[in-house]
């Protein structure tokens, strides 16, 4: 974790996402909670491919369940890439299980959310997130 | 062979003789008899004997004695008379006393006693002659005067000796005159001693000389004193009668015994030898003769006892020839079952070379090359082919011929035709009938003969490879050739081929089943595989829009897009709590096709319970309803662990809650644990309705509940998942209910035992 707090009004969050609908729910939620830009990117290679074109990023939500390859594979690539290295990124998927929240763990990833999202902790998670705080919540 | 044994039967007997030590005892019977008798005859007739001559010699020597004393009496009373009768005409004076005679009286006198020849007085006179060889002088006293008298020695002699008979004294018999220690004829004058002594009555009347002559003896005293008789008797001949008497008793002691023995022999003979005979036929029986028999020659115990003999001898017969005849047949049946152990020997000998050859060989063409050349060489063939069918032919694979022979063998041998390539199953070849019968067929084929005498041929075995009733194939042998035209291949050896046979069949069928298997085993992990990816993939690709369509719904009801009405806000709330359901039972449903599948794996690690209960404890409180049912604990928080897998557990125990939650409108939910030395037990009991005993083992039974009443609606797939969870831990769930008063549902695990090594780091 950086260690860097920003605010949800001044944060720009990239979720990684194959799934439209998730997206759309994850920024419905950070809207309500007060965060105005959110990216999108459906996998990892986009990241990469748009790098240059993107602004300063605070927070990476990755899913770690993506089509072109896995979620650890883009943490490594995005890591390598001198304007996301600094960049948290939490995992943000399905398997719940403890072997997989420690995969994660030792992979480098700064964080990790649980699907399904629960609506009515997602904003809270994202809050603390920013706010510097390490969320490990699987469930 | 039977008679072979029945021929030399005693010789196989006497190969081991009885160890009869018989040295030294025949005839100790009959020796014994011979010898009593002879003591019972001899032994008595010794005794008589003895007595009768004993009391024959007292007899003898008394009577001998009484004679010799009567004699000596006689004889002196005589010479008494006779010495009186010259006393009497002797001139005396007148008180008595001889004087010496005148001429002419001493005239009448020697004409008186012619034998007087002279006289001598005390007084110193004599008349006539006293001295000289041929007189005797007798001393007198006469009227107290000594007087000599003396006699013609001629004369004294005729006296003594006449008018005895030779019975009186014998031939030895002598008598001599004694006076006053002469004895007269005595010329050596040796018997002085013995006459006082037989003066004085002392001695015996039996005396020996130096010269070993031994005399009986007898003194008799005359009137006169100091003159007696002395009579004697050789004693040798006083006891001729006596050694008369001996001889003849020994004569007749001899005699008798000799007879006894005699007699004693015949008894004896008479007696023993029937026992004799007995134990000769003993003996012979003894040493192997059983077909010894004696007659029976006599009515008594004898008579009996050898008619009993031969009894038993009999029956020993017959059980010795039993036992020949047993022997002989088990000797036969040894030699048929050693044959047999060694065919068995060599059967699996062959058996456990081909069973080897089966596990390493996989490939079937090599397998079968490896069997026919194990076959040939165990059995001695010339070949071993095998063939394989293959639609309506049977096409030959594989074959073992015999290594090749030397030249001058070939030239010698006559040709013998090779196995066939292939075979039509319809043609009438040794090969096509065994497979069309699925049995053995032999078939003799006879050899090029040179000569009638010299015939040769040998056998060719065909036997089917049989797959239950199909056949897949055939294995042929062919033997070696053997002389004439029986023989060969017996039907044991065929029973064994048969045996390889079907070994090699089974060989062939497990190299088929292996490919098979393997390929059914590629399909099915691939299935496996499939199956568990399939699952995965359904299970990410159904949740996904359910998720969505909660997580919309829920923003919604959030309000996130705006204000809602109250309907639209139920409705939203409808589809939301609907969606929900619909993901539990998507995630059951899930869950039992993987267990189903095998796809799910434990992780097992030591749980404890207690922070497993706390770390639900938040969720159960949502889970209750209202206000008038109470969450109870009871989880003593030194629990010790259980092996388990957490997720599972706690997916279990929160099925549990949720359904007591779900019945429960009043009254408690205790949530209770504890342990036992080898299992942990973890319970959860409400105050609900309760289920009938009838309904209580359909609820384990998943999607059964459209036969449960309908006020279990809603109870899911929860008990049917957690109940395999907790069976997969090798637990159990059960439950106790009653209705109207609640239900218990208690589930056990087992608990964890730290190996040593942990242990070990634990107390480190």
């Amino acid at each position: 974790m950086s260690g860097k707090v920003v605010s949800p009004q001044e944060a720009t969050i990239l979720v990684v996402e194959d799934n439209f609908n998730n997206f759309l729910l994850m920024t419905r939620l950070m809207a309500f909670m007060g965060v105005k830009r959110c990216e999108w990117k459906a996998s990892g290679w986009k990241v990469l491919e748009f790098a240059e074109t993107l602004g300063e990023i605070d927070l990476i939500l990755m899913d770690l369940m993506l089509p072109d390859a896995d979620g650890y594979q883009s943490l490594d690539t995005l890591r390598a890439h001198p304007r996301l290295q600094n960049v948290p990124i939490v995992a943000v998927t399905a398997d719940v299980s403890a072997a997989s929240v420690e995969r994660a763990r030792q992979a480098g990833f700064d964080g990790f959310i649980g699907k399904p999202l629960d609506p009515d902790r997602f904003p809270d998670q994202i809050r603390r997130i920013l706010a510097g705080e390490e969320v490990w919540e699987p469930q | 062979m039977g008679a072979a044994v029945g021929g030399d039967r005693p010789r196989r007997v006497t190969s081991s003789p009885l160890a009869i030590p018989t040295t030294g005892m025949r005839g100790g019977l009959g020796r014994i008899l011979l010898s009593a008798f002879l003591l019972m005859v001899i032994l008595p007739l010794s005794l008589i004997s003895l007595y009768t001559l004993k009391s024959t010699r007292e007899w003898v020597e008394a009577s001998a004695e009484q004679r010799l004393e009567a004699v000596a009496m006689l004889k002196a009373q005589t010479i008494d008379a006779w010495v009186e009768r010259s006393v009497v005409i002797l001139p005396k004076t007148e008180n008595g006393v001889p004087r010496l005679p005148t001429e002419a009286e001493w005239q009448r006198i020697r004409r008186e006693a012619p034998d007087l020849l002279g006289l001598r007085g005390e007084e110193g006179w004599e008349r006539g002659r006293c001295e000289g060889a041929t007189t005797v002088p007798i001393r007198l006293d006469i009227g107290g005067r000594e007087t000599a008298l003396c006699y013609r020695a001629e004369a004294v002699r005729q006296l003594l000796e006449e008018g005895l008979s030779q019975g009186a004294v014998g031939e030895t018999g002598r008598l001599f005159l004694v006076q006053e220690g002469m004895v007269w004829p005595d010329e050596t004058g040796k018997r002085r001693d013995e006459v006082s002594a037989l003066q004085a009555g002392v001695n015996p009347d039996l005396y020996t000389f130096a010269d070993g002559t031994e005399v009986f003896a007898a003194y008799g005293a005359l009137e006169r004193q100091g003159i007696g008789v002395l009579v004697e008797q050789d004693s040798r001949e006083v006891m001729a009668s006596v050694e008369r008497v001996a001889a003849t008793h020994i004569a007749v002691a001899l005699g008798v015994a000799l007879l006894t023995a005699v007699a004693a022999s015949l008894i004896t003979r008479k007696l023993i030898g029937p026992i004799i005979r007995l134990t000769e036929a003993a003996l012979q029986i003894a040493n192997g003769d059983f077909s010894r028999r004696v007659p029976v020659t006599s009515r008594d115990e004898i008579g009996i006892l050898t008619y009993v003999f031969n009894q038993m001898a009999e029956e020993l017969e017959a059980f010795y020839g039993e036992l020949e005849r047993k022997v002989v047949e088990r000797t036969a049946e040894l030699q048929r079952s050693n044959y047999k152990l060694q065919l068995q020997t060599l059967r699996w000998r062959t058996t456990l070379e081909i069973g080897q050859a089966i596990i390493s060989w996989r490939d079937p063409d090599a397998l079968m090359f490896h069997v026919a050349s194990v076959i040939v060489k165990a059995f001695r063939y010339v070949s071993a082919a095998f063939y394989v069918v293959e639609e309506d032919r049977g096409v030959l694979r594989s074959i073992y011929p015999q290594p090749l022979e030397s030249e001058g063998d070939t030239k010698r041998k006559p040709h013998i035709r090779p196995w066939p390539a292939a075979f039509e199953k319809g043609e009438a070849s040794v090969l096509a009938r065994a497979c069309l019968s699925a049995r053995p067929q032999r078939e003799r084929e006879d050899l090029e003969a040179t000569q009638v005498w010299n015939r040769r041929s040998v056998m060719r075995i065909a036997l089917p490879l049989k797959q239950g009733e199909k056949v897949i194939g055939v294995l042929g042998v062919l033997s070696a050739p053997i002389e004439g035209v029986n023989g060969g291949v017996d039907e044991e050896e065929v029973e064994t081929l048969m045996h390889v046979a079907n070994l090699v069949a089974l060989a062939l069928e497990n190299a088929r089943a292996y490919e098979s298997e393997r390929t059914l085993a590629q399909r099915l992990q691939a299935a496996e595989l499939f199956k568990s990816r399939f699952l995965a993939n359904m299970s990410h690709d159904l949740r996904e829009p359910l998720n969505t369509i909660i997580g919309f719904s829920r923003l919604l009801i959030k309000g996130v897009d705006g204000a809602l009405t109250p309907e639209q806000l139920e409705d939203i709330e409808r589809i939301h709590d609907n969606s929900r359901h619909l993901l539990q039972l998507f995630d059951d449903i899930l869950t039992i096709s993987q267990i189903q599948a095998g796809v799910m794996d434990l992780e097992m690690r030591p749980v404890n319970i207690a922070a497993l209960i706390d770390s639900i404890w938040p969720t159960a409180v949502a889970l209750v309803r209202g206000e008038k049912v109470r969450l109870l604990r009871d989880v003593p928080d030194d629990l010790p662990p259980a092996l388990a897998d957490e997720q599972r557990i706690r997916q279990a125990l929160l099925h549990l809650l949720g359904n007591a939650a779900k019945f429960t409108e009043e009254g408690w939910i205790f949530v209770r644990a504890w342990a036992e030395p080898s299992t942990i037990y973890v319970s959860v009991a409400d105050t609900g309705p309760g289920i009938p005993p009838s309904e209580q083992e359909r609820i384990f039974d998943g999607f059964e509940k459209g036969k449960l009443g309908h006020r279990y609606n809603g109870i899911g797939l929860g008990l049917v998942i957690s109940r395999r969870f907790i069976e997969m831990h090798g637990g159990r769930l059960w439950l106790q209910s009653e209705v109207g008063k609640g239900s218990t549902f208690t589930f056990s695990l087992p608990r964890y035992r730290p190996n040593r090594e942990e242990r070990e780091g634990k107390t480190l």
